[in-house]
């Protein structure tokens, strides 16, 4: 079979993603990245592509509670496991205290890098609730800003610790 | 200086736009999807320098899904330029063809089909080579370039620059050293977290084309669009949307075209979003310099003299920012002469980024300072201290200094890091240096609209890349008597708002906020105008706080800002403000930076421990975005000091290839290389921005670099003259110098 006809039919699977709390059927294609999946077919546009390799951190998501690089994983592959995104972190009482302590220490600039962040923390903080400077450091290694210089992403990430100890 | 009777100005404010980053809710071009959208997908040569034989479409446009494909024929220009090669591919990386189709992953697939067979041509990636006679020449049919003398330069030579004032050769007579040392930089890339993006969707009944894309300027991209395909301004909008960072890189065409072209021959939107390596070859970079320095001193410190040559690598199509003026650092020097060459060679376009050419020359300048220092037996703050311009001065390029905050830069920098209580400490070390930053003004214009509930908005057609729309939203506020929350900043596209220039240059709180505060103080007063004649009182006598209008007089004579604008709608319509500029005076800027530094002997290694940042800001409309702008700008000059390279390797046949346009291979500064950063704002008002302010953004990143080099100086001895400082360089050079003994 020629390769044009061998795509002509392009072969889909249906799976079940389990995407902020949400059961969502969906068809995708073998090779499509959760990443794509997220953005294209369900419309989570919060998650970002910075470069759809892994190495910048700005499609980061939780798959079961630890940040992933949702740009490395096959959407086949999570079926059924539990995905939260950016949007799916506020709550009914309004914004999460990462999000919160992101806006008023200025952690925010271009904001491509802010969600894909901001669940590299809460990773961190669901695991560590009073990380060190360096674990905090250590849990956002893998999440490049050009803008901020991390200064003030590390001090909202503290603060946003010392308030989720204090509710 | 803070002034204490300003409500909203000057207050570390969250900014306006923070609520939807958090959330995700911001919308950037990758994000927008529209009805019959199509996406488009690039074909790209690996080879520096190839003559296109054949491009063969034919196996593409069979695969069902594929609805159109393009070579550069079919692109206005119908010549090779940055964008599409049409005969000779001239860096690696460059588009050859496009194709468009239903979905990305069948347009990826679609690409891989295309095949194009080309010559591979002998090719120079390095500006040193490319001057040399018997390499191989970018432009064979360009016009030949001659110096100030007049006479003929190399073939790769496709621009020259020559600058100067007094009589260098009288002024290094007069000294008593001189100092002669070469410095080289590296090619990088701005490093922005969002690649390029654009959809074009083109109206085949009107012939209007709409583009919405990641741009530092709506208004400049529209302008080059218009020339290539020959159209009307009102036949193009350009839609700028949030932007993932851009630091210069977002200010020209890159991939616009094809997708236009795709869109008119689809009549359906097109897509193209870059993925990172495409975005790292084939857009812009900082393109590499080496400057040669020959300066001039006295016993004493005093700089006599200095001539400059910058030699900086254009890529193929762009061109090397050369700073021949801003070369001389921000010293009084009576005796300057520069040259500045642009050289072509088979890489990409140089282009803008940050403080474009100035963390290039400053880290030969500041480098040198401190070899002469060193040579004199001075103290390095001391020689800055000696040689630094004062009000009145003669500085960058003939104009009179301003009153400013520079001296105070200086010693607080100096102060804040503990310069002169520094104990000398094994492998440690700590170097100075300045970041001079003259600013541009350029083209603004703003409206300031009063709605009928006493709330305001701004709309202009600046794209905010560093929390300008904040500071707009606080001067409006603040000019208003109202809360920063009541006022709404709108981009508006290029068919909605009048031109201004791009948001580049450090220009935008500068110029932008100078219009958005008149157009302010014209709603202003005619809410007074208004407003007293209802009170029975002086217009000048009335203030406007917290949203009440009031008289300063009479305190019981009030009103409610909400009524009046409410009134206004029948009294003449709503209030509404708006103006225009063209230019400023230029208000030159200096961040001084002290680093700290550990090198580890065994491997060379460099760790910067800490990083004080002194800056002149003029004022700060936004502490907290200032030190945003610092903190963010010093890692970024550290990156560039210590890490960032695009490293060249000779290819497969004659051609060579760009090794590492990827975040793994090509690393950018992460949380765990970051030092802390100490940020000292320093005030000194100018008398032209908007409450004193000058441009921020930019002179931080220009120091840090040689800073760093100085530092490590100090540390183990070794002067570090070429970009980036490498673990291996150092290294390298310390064997050197123990075995020079």
């Amino acid at each position: 079979m020629k390769m044009a006809e061998r795509l002509g039919a392009r072969a889909t699977s249906r799976i079940e993603l389990l995407v902020n709390g949400e059961r969502h059927q969906v068809e995708v294609e073998p090779r499509e990245t959760l990443l794509e999946v997220l953005r294209e077919r369900l419309l989570l546009t919060g998650t970002k592509d910075g470069c759809g390799t892994g190495d910048c951190g700005a499609c980061t998501v939780l798959l079961d509670g630890k940040a992933v690089t949702s740009c490395l994983i096959l959407a086949v592959s999570v079926a059924g496991r539990e995905i939260v995104t950016i949007e799916g972190i506020s709550g009914d009482g309004g914004l999460h205290p990462l999000q919160q302590a992101f806006i008023d220490h200025g952690a925010v600039q271009c904001g491509f890098c802010t969600p894909g962040m901001i669940l590299s923390a809460k990773a961190l903080l669901d695991e560590k609730p009073r990380p060190s400077e360096l674990e905090v450091r250590q849990g956002i290694a893998g999440n490049l800003c050009r803008c901020t210089g991390y200064t003030k992403i590390i001090e909202a990430i503290q603060a946003a610790a010392k308030a989720q100890r204090a509710r | 200086m803070r002034r204490q009777n300003l409500r909203v100005v000057g207050k570390p404010l969250p900014r306006v736009d923070a609520g939807d980053k958090v959330t995700g809710k911001s919308v950037f071009v990758a994000d927008v999807s529209l009805p019959g959208m199509l996406h488009a997908k690039l074909v790209r040569c690996p080879d520096s320098h190839a003559r296109i034989v054949r491009i063969d479409l034919s196996r593409a446009e069979k695969l069902p899904g594929v609805k159109a494909t393009i070579t550069g024929k079919d692109l206005p220009t119908r010549r090779d330029c940055s964008t599409m090669a049409v005969e000779v591919v001239r860096y690696a990386g460059q588009p050859v063809a496009a194709v468009a189709a239903d979905d990305p992953r069948i347009a990826e697939e679609a690409a891989r089909l295309v095949r194009v067979e080309y010559e591979v041509l002998p090719a120079v990636v390095d500006p040193m080579e490319a001057l040399k006679p018997g390499a191989p020449v970018v432009w064979p049919d360009g016009k030949r370039q001659k110096d100030h003398r007049g006479e003929l330069l190399p073939p790769n030579v496709t621009g020259y620059s020559h600058f100067v004032h007094g009589d260098v050769e009288r002024g290094f007579k007069e000294s008593d050293f001189i100092f002669e040392d070469t410095f080289v930089t590296q090619t990088v890339h701005q490093g922005y977290l969002e690649t390029h993006g654009y959809i074009a969707e083109a109206d085949r009944a009107t012939g209007k084309i709409t583009l919405w894309t990641s741009t530092q300027s709506q208004f400049n991209l529209r302008g080059a669009l218009l020339g290539m395909f020959r159209l009307a301004a009102s036949r193009l909008r350009v839609v700028g949307l949030s932007i993932g960072g851009g630091f210069g890189g977002k200010s020209e065409v890159t991939m616009e075209p094809v997708c236009i072209v795709l869109a008119q021959k689809t009549g359906r939107p097109v897509k193209l979003i870059l993925t990172r390596e495409e975005d790292m070859t084939a857009c812009t970079a900082r393109g590499k310099q080496v400057i040669e320095l020959k300066t001039g001193v006295k016993k004493d410190g005093r700089l006599v003299a200095r001539r400059a040559r910058i030699v900086g690598d254009g890529g193929a199509y762009g061109y090397a920012s050369l700073m021949t003026v801003l070369v001389h650092g921000p010293y009084r020097i009576p005796n300057q002469e520069s040259e500045g060459l642009n050289v072509a060679t088979h890489t990409v376009a140089a282009g803008a980024h940050r403080a474009p050419g100035a963390p290039q020359a400053l880290f030969a300048c500041e480098s040198q300072m401190d070899i002469i220092a060193g040579k004199l037996g001075m103290d390095a703050v001391e020689i800055r201290r000696k040689n630094l311009v004062n009000e009145g001065d003669f500085v960058a390029g003939a104009l009179k200094m301003p009153r400013n905050g520079w001296r105070k830069a200086l010693e607080e920098a100096a102060d804040k890091s503990g310069w002169a209580q520094r104990k000398r400490r094994r492998n440690r070390g700590m170097g100075i240096a300045c970041g001079p930053w003259d600013g541009a003004t350029n083209i603004s214009s703003a409206y300031v609209i009063l709605d009928s509930d006493g709330t305001a908005s701004v709309i202009s057609g600046a794209v905010d890349v560093s929390g300008t729309d904040t500071s707009f939203a606080q001067i409006t506020a603040e000019t208003l008597g109202i809360r920063m929350e009541d006022v709404t900043v709108s981009l508006g596209d290029t068919d909605s708002t009048p031109y201004v220039d791009g948001s580049w240059g450090s220009r935008v709180t500068y110029a932008m906020g100078t219009v958005v505060k008149r157009a302010a103080e014209q709603v202003r007063k005619q809410v007074l105008g208004l407003a007293a004649k209802q009170l029975g009182e002086k217009a000048e006598d009335l203030e406007i706080v917290e949203g009440t209008i009031k008289s300063r007089k009479r305190p019981g004579k009030k009103m409610q800002l909400r009524e009046l604008a409410q009134q206004a709608l029948w009294e003449g319509g709503p209030l509404t403000g708006q103006a225009s500029l063209s230019s400023l005076p230029s208000q030159p800027a200096l961040a001084v930076q002290v680093a700290e530094v550990e090198v580890d002997r065994e491997t060379g290694a460099v760790a910067v421990l800490k990083l004080t940042n002194a800056q002149d800001v003029g004022y700060a409309i936004n502490p907290m975005s200032v030190e945003g702008q610092m903190e963010g700008a010093a890692l970024t000059g550290m990156g560039y000091g210590l890490m960032e390279e695009y490293v060249y390797e000779e290819g497969p046949a004659a051609g060579w290839r760009l090794l590492n346009p990827s975040f793994l291979d090509y690393r950018l500064p992460t949380s765990l290389d970051m030092p802390e950063i100490e940020s000292v704002i320093v005030e000194e008002p100018t008398d032209t921005g908007p409450f004193g302010v000058k441009g921020v953004g930019e002179p931080p990143v220009i120091p840090t670099a040689a800073a760093i080099a100085n530092a490590i100086e100090d540390a183990v001895g070794v002067r570090i003259k070429e970009l980036p400082i490498t673990r291996e360089r150092v290294l390298r050079a310390m064997q050197d110098a123990e075995r020079d003994g």
